[in-house]
């Protein structure tokens, strides 16, 4: 029989791919397949008559009643062999036609054949995609619900975002369907079509639909609903807030076994279920403490009734209850039901829970530190664990647990895996989480130096550029002292030397391009103070490394690095007093370069060396990368060239309107001036002009090699933020053109401060310059640097029994800082209040701080920008995380005491991050009328004042000031750096985060709401999206601060994250809710 | 540039809380069934297939049935010489991914009555039928096996019964095989076609 042969010729292929021995023989059989059934495709064309042989593969069957286009199951199996060839990555594109026309078939699962098979196959944009959507229409309102189904199905994964509009209204019609089947995948699949075309189908009509289906007599359907849900919420979550009884009340259905017993999984009802739901609640319930209020009771009872079960799925049910309840309004009971079900996770032997476990923790750490001290050991073993995936995660848990006692073992821990690392989502993984942490938490400079110089060396292609510039920042500040540390200074620069020398003399040939790059600079800069390598010594090594062929490889043959170190090695030779001659030739051989940067740089230090050799210790004066330059603004030793050109003819300079503009650069080249300097021909430069040029050249062009003249190379600013020129410092080695130059003399080089502005820092140690706002986690800063006058070290733990393992040494080294457990013997608090007093006189001792230096402070003080966007909202986290451990440590007194120099204002503050403790209130609260107990939520004070209806509309708050124990607070009128000050010194902390605004959807809506509150602005930074408010009550007995961020969504909303600062808990707090209100 | 911006668009829509893809590969790396919700360029899907059999096939049976890929990651479960190996997102529920799986591999099981991976290299079909009826777009929208079998029965009794007399129905596909080449394969004459037919 025919057929049979047929069959036989599909289970020869699929038996010899099974038995074949290589990729390639693979290949050749499906090359030969897809020969074979192209030929049969030819065959099967209408009027062509087979002129096979019969017998050969794929011949012969051509006969009439037997071609693909007659005989169904015969075409069904050539797409199913289609299949084959594209399943194993070969182009089956000449069979798809087959499939778009056996979608058309009578027969259903012919049909859903067709489907299936241009599900799998077509991609979206290939043109057939267009033939289907007629057919598709038919089938949506076929009377038979199989088509329906099978159409709903291809709807999902062959629909297209310009499509949409085609289907759409028939799939909404099918959600009325009578059977539960079509209804449920017409959810799925309108759910679908919002999501790839908006527009088309209407928020409105979806979520409201949505919402009726979660109530469908049906469970399936109802399951199939939750998925809508919580992909919806998780976009927006306000349409789904008043969800939250229903989904209780369902939630508690399930738990009571109340659906059918079909929908049990191994005797756990509906875990699919379950566990949809109790995410949705978690995204529900995030940030919002009304919501997770109501859903604590069902949360505690689904965990519990998991826990019983103990078998897989509902594990999976318990992992989410935990994630759940470390999301929403933290519950202590909950945490600690969370805690236990960890633990239990931890201890398992199934590698999967101990993953959960790990995974568990590190979610709940991040909030509640103390739970991490109960599983030290389980958290040891677990880096000690063969298997990879858990040892990440682990170490994924240690960078969240890291704290300023622990950040060395750790960054060790790190550093030590990442060198052992091949696998590249890894390495780049562990290197920005080494340098956050280093940067956060640094002990001190020299400790900062030595690790991110390691970093460099094991992963320099992966690190942030502006690792590299902080790094430099701080070795040229230093701790950033105006009391004149500079002894403290001098030895971190001459550690930072020997660590460079030491590297260049034993590995030239295999460092990367950020590390040669932060080598030339300091060595560059500081060659001098090397102690083990004379000047001259370090200037041939230089020139080696110059040559090396690694180098020119670096930056895939980028000229910068090499302009870098030939500008290291001018500095150390007039350093050095004369030029040796390795310097010579390399300098004279680039005076032939063809990168036309070095080549200048080369021949104007030739003519210096030759002509004037008493003016390069001027031009590359010794460590003066700080020093504040005189820059003849006015350009006055132009004033003759102009006026010569002037009266030649040119067109006299013309301002540019905005000259604030930070990218002025092609701003300041409006057409007009692009136009005057076409039309006028260049003078032929002059020996002044010449000189105009080499001085402008050295300010912007040497990068951080700057000469005298420079302006402020990286090292003048402590990070790029009070830098005049934000292309430089992010990559000092950047080539500039000329032009650039000029045009920044002339544009904006006086009024410096606009330009940080805009500048967002992608990384925490940005405030430096705003030495206050920095301040904002200073109240935990000081407790944190606690570790640089005692750094506990390791080896310091353990002190106690003879049973002290090792494992009990690492654990103690690792939960350091987190909690006193007797395994942890107080060691450190000897030290800690002889450290308090240096702390207070050197309050940054961080590198990451190195806050208000001498010479960046006039300059960035009008800047400060506040703050930098994201990374700052990180730090106040961090900084309402690091109060909570301080609470920790006043509360548990064998905790290693560098805590201790935490401020007792501090320690009072509650232990949840989220301070505003609402229910805590009223029994604080002194003032009468907010005893009234949020009947009102957080009108508070003001309630008795301003009529409530005034709250709901902020237009119409004109005159309702925010009133602190009835009286209006009064604006307190400070300047920036004032607050950044203040700031730190505000104990209490009350975070306010609106998901979703329309009253404060703009930053300036945003501030005349404060205003209107009786704040003073004290700044708003558009850039950003940010602004700054503050105001006082009690006649100035306590101050609040406010700091506001704006993140824009679309429709006119804005996600609006304010923290409230204050002196006083209770003005902080009514204030957040105050503020909270209005901008609801 | 059309290309790019509508895949982008395919793969933003299901990458949410779904699957990103499944692939059922044997010991060997051969691929048994694969198919991927989010759509994924070819080098991609290349990439992803090689990720799994460099990474998945040598693990231990010890080690958990998790790796993390950077913004997706596979959990994977082993039935004898099969992986089945999902890709999810990172935020998703590694044990529930887990024991959706499972629960796919019961519905197979369901419907081939004791599945083995010769019933799924031989309907691949069937297979991918059964998983489209369960996880719609990578979502597990059907949780009740009987459900989904149910679907697929019935629309093959529809088959049968519009077979026209004459016809040539040994051609069907699974039906091909003499007695003898099933058990060359090793297989049980008649062990197969779903339960609900026999």
């Amino acid at each position: 029989m025919s057929g049979m042969h047929l069959s036989k010729e599909f289970f020869e292929l699929i038996k010899s791919i099974g038995e074949s021995k290589s990729k390639q023989e693979e290949d050749r059989i499906i090359l030969n397949e897809i020969a074979v059934l192209k030929k049969k495709l030819e065959n099967d064309k209408p009027g062509s008559i087979s002129t096979a042989i019969p017998g050969a593969p794929g011949g012969g069957v051509a006969s009439s009643g037997n071609t693909l286009t007659t005989n169904k199951k015969k075409a069904r199996e050539f797409l199913v062999r289609v299949l084959y060839v594209e399943m194993l990555g070969h182009d089956g594109s000449f069979g798809y036609i087959k499939a778009v026309e056996l979608a058309a078939s009578q027969s259903i699962v012919h049909k859903r054949t067709g489907y299936m098979v241009c599900a799998c196959c077509l991609s979206p944009e290939h043109e057939f995609r267009f033939m289907l959507v007629n057919q598709m229409q038919r089938d949506l309102i076929s009377s038979n619900l199989l088509e329906s189904c099978g159409a709903l199905i291809a709807v999902t994964s062959l629909i297209t975002p310009d499509l949409v509009g085609t289907v759409s209204t028939q799939v909404i019609g099918l959600l009325d369907h009578n059977a539960e089947t079509v209804r449920k995948k017409a959810i799925v699949a309108l759910h679908r079509l919002y999501q790839l075309s908006p527009e088309a189908v209407p928020q409105n009509e979806l979520i409201e639909k949505v919402r009726k289906m979660l109530c469908d007599r049906d469970p399936g359907v109802m399951g199939a609903t939750l998925n809508v849900i919580e992909s919806l919420a998780r976009v927006n979550v306000a349409p789904f807030k008043d969800l939250v009884p229903s989904l209780i009340s369902i939630l508690k259905q399930i738990c009571e076994r109340r659906l059918p017993s079909e929908y049990d999984y191994h005797r756990i009802p509906a875990p699919w279920m379950q566990m949809k739901i109790v995410r949705i609640l978690s995204v529900i319930g995030k940030n919002d403490v009304q919501a997770s209020e109501g859903m604590y009771e069902i949360l505690g009872d689904c965990l519990r009734k998991a826990e019983e079960a103990g078998i897989n799925a509902s594990n999976a049910i318990v992992y989410e209850c935990i994630r759940c309840i470390t999301l929403i309004y933290p519950n202590p009971v909950l945490l600690d039901a969370a805690g236990s079900s960890i633990s239990r996770f931890l201890s398992s032997r199934s590698q999967n829970l101990r993953y959960l476990g790990v995974t568990g923790l590190a979610s709940i750490v991040e909030r509640h530190p103390k739970y991490a001290a109960d599983h030290q050991l389980a958290v040891i073993e677990c880096l000690e664990d063969k298997d990879d995936t858990l040892l990440r995660k682990t170490l994924d848990l240690l960078y969240r647990m890291t704290n300023p006692v622990n950040v060395e073992f750790i960054t060790d821990r790190l550093l030590h895996f990442l060198r052992g690392s091949t696998d590249p989502y890894l390495k780049k993984d562990l290197t920005g989480k080494i340098c956050t942490i280093a940067e956060r938490y640094a002990p001190n400079n020299g400790w900062y130096v030595r690790t991110v110089t390691e970093l460099f060396k094991i992963a320099g292609d992966l690190v942030d550029p502006a690792v590299a510039t902080n790094l430099m920042s701080l070795v040229a500040e230093g701790t950033g002292n105006e009391d004149g540390d500079e002894e403290a200074d001098m030895v971190l620069r001459k550690q930072a030397v020997e660590l460079y020398v030491t590297l260049l003399a034993s590995a030239p040939n295999r460092m990367n391009r950020v590390l040669v790059e932060t080598l030339a600079w300091v060595l560059g800069e500081y060659g001098y103070l090397s102690s083990i390598m004379s000047l001259d010594a370090i200037i041939d090594g230089m020139c080696k490394l110059l040559q090396s062929g690694n180098t020119a490889k670096l930056g895939g043959g980028a000229p910068s690095t090499r302009r870098l170190i030939l500008s290291a090695i001018m500095k150390m030779v007039s350093q050095y007093g004369s030029c040796p001659a390795a310097a010579a030739k390399v300098i004279d051989d680039y005076t032939k370069s063809s990168d036309p940067d070095a080549q200048k740089r080369c021949l104007e230090f030739q003519t210096l060396l030759t002509t004037a050799p008493h003016l390069l210790v001027e031009v590359f004066p010794v460590d003066a990368s700080l020093e504040d330059v005189d820059v003849d603004e006015n350009l006055s030793f132009l004033n003759g060239l102009v006026a010569e050109a002037v009266s030649n003819g040119a067109r006299p300079y013309q301002k540019p309107e905005d000259d604030d503009d930070d990218d002025m650069y092609s701003g300041s080249l409006s057409a007009e001036t692009a136009n005057a300097f076409k039309m006028t021909p260049y003078e032929k430069p002059t020996q002044t002009y010449a000189q105009g040029r080499m001085a402008g050249m050295g300010s912007t062009n040497m990068g951080p090699g700057g000469a005298a003249n420079t302006p402020l190379p990286p090292g003048g600013s402590p990070t790029h933020h009070a830098t005049p020129n934000p292309v430089q410092a992010v990559n000092p080695a950047q080539p500039q053109l000329q032009l650039r130059n000029v045009a920044n003399v002339w544009g904006k080089q006086a009024p410096l401060p606009p330009a940080p502005a805009a500048v967002s820092t992608p990384h925490v140690p940005a405030p430096a310059s705003y030495g206050g706002v920095g301040g904002g986690f200073a109240s935990p800063a000081p407790a944190s640097y606690g570790g640089f006058g005692a750094p506990p070290t390791p080896a310091a733990a353990p002190v106690k029994t003879a049973e002290q393992l090792e494992k009990e040494r690492l654990a103690a080294a690792l939960f350091g800082g987190i909690s006193a457990t007797t395994q942890t013997p107080a060691a450190p608090p000897a030290h800690p209040i002889p450290v308090a007093t240096p702390q207070m006189s050197t309050p940054m001792v961080s590198p990451p701080i190195p806050a208000a230096t001498p010479v960046a402070a006039p300059v960035s003080a009008p800047a400060p920008a506040v703050t930098a966007p994201a990374p700052e909202m990180d730090l106040l986290d961090m900084g309402s995380w690091g109060a909570d451990t301080g609470a920790m440590a006043v509360a548990t007194p064998s905790t290693i005491d560098m805590l201790a120099p935490t401020p007792i204002a501090e320690a009072a503050a509650p232990a949840p991050p989220p301070p505003p403790a609402p229910p805590a209130q009223p029994e604080q609260t002194p003032a009468p009328a907010s005893i009234d107990p949020f009947a009102d939520a957080g009108l508070l004070d003001g309630i008795t004042s301003a009529p409530l209806s005034s709250f709901g509309l902020s237009d119409a708050m004109g005159s309702a000031k925010f009133e602190y124990g009835g009286v209006a607070v009064a604006p307190l009128t400070i300047t920036t750096p004032q607050f950044g000050e203040r700031w730190g010194q505000c104990p209490s902390t009350h975070p306010v985060n609106v998901p979703s605004s329309s009253s404060a959807s703009t930053l300036s809506k945003f501030m005349d709401i404060c205003v209107r509150a009786g704040m003073h602005k004290v700044e708003e930074i558009a850039a950003t999206n940010e602004g700054i408010c503050a105001c006082m009550a009690g006649g100035g007995t306590a101050v609040a601060l406010v700091h506001g961020k704006i993140s824009p969504f679309s429709g006119g909303q804005s996600r609006v994250d304010v923290t409230v600062k204050s002196t006083d808990p209770q003005l902080g707090g009514t204030l957040a809710m105050y503020l909270q209100n209005m901008i609801r | 540039m059309a290309d790019l911006d509508n895949s982008k668009l395919k793969s933003k829509a299901s990458a949410a809380i779904g699957w990103n893809f499944i692939v059922l590969m044997s010991r060997q790396g051969k691929i048994r069934l694969s198919e991927f919700f989010s759509s994924y360029t070819e080098a991609q899907k290349k990439r992803i297939l090689r990720d799994i059999a460099t990474d998945v096939l040598p693990r231990q049976a010890k080690m958990c049935n998790i790796i993390e890929k950077g913004e997706y990651k596979f959990v994977y479960r082993r039935y004898a010489s099969l992986y089945f190996v999902a890709g999810v997102p990172v935020e998703m529920n590694e044990l529930i991914v887990l024991e959706q799986i499972h629960l796919f591999v019961e519905a197979l099981d369901g419907y081939f009555n004791s599945v083995c991976e010769l019933d799924l290299v031989f309907s691949l079909h069937k297979s991918l039928m059964i998983l489209f009826e369960m996880f719609i777009g990578g979502m597990l929208c059907e949780s009740n096996r009987r459900e989904v079998l149910q679907q697929i029965v019935e629309a093959e009794e529809m088959v049968e019964s519009m077979t026209k007399p004459g016809e040539d129905t040994s051609s069907q596909l699974d039906d091909g095989l003499s007695f003898q080449e099933q058990f060359q394969l090793g297989r049980k004459p008649g062990a197969r076609g779903p339960r609900g037919n026999r």
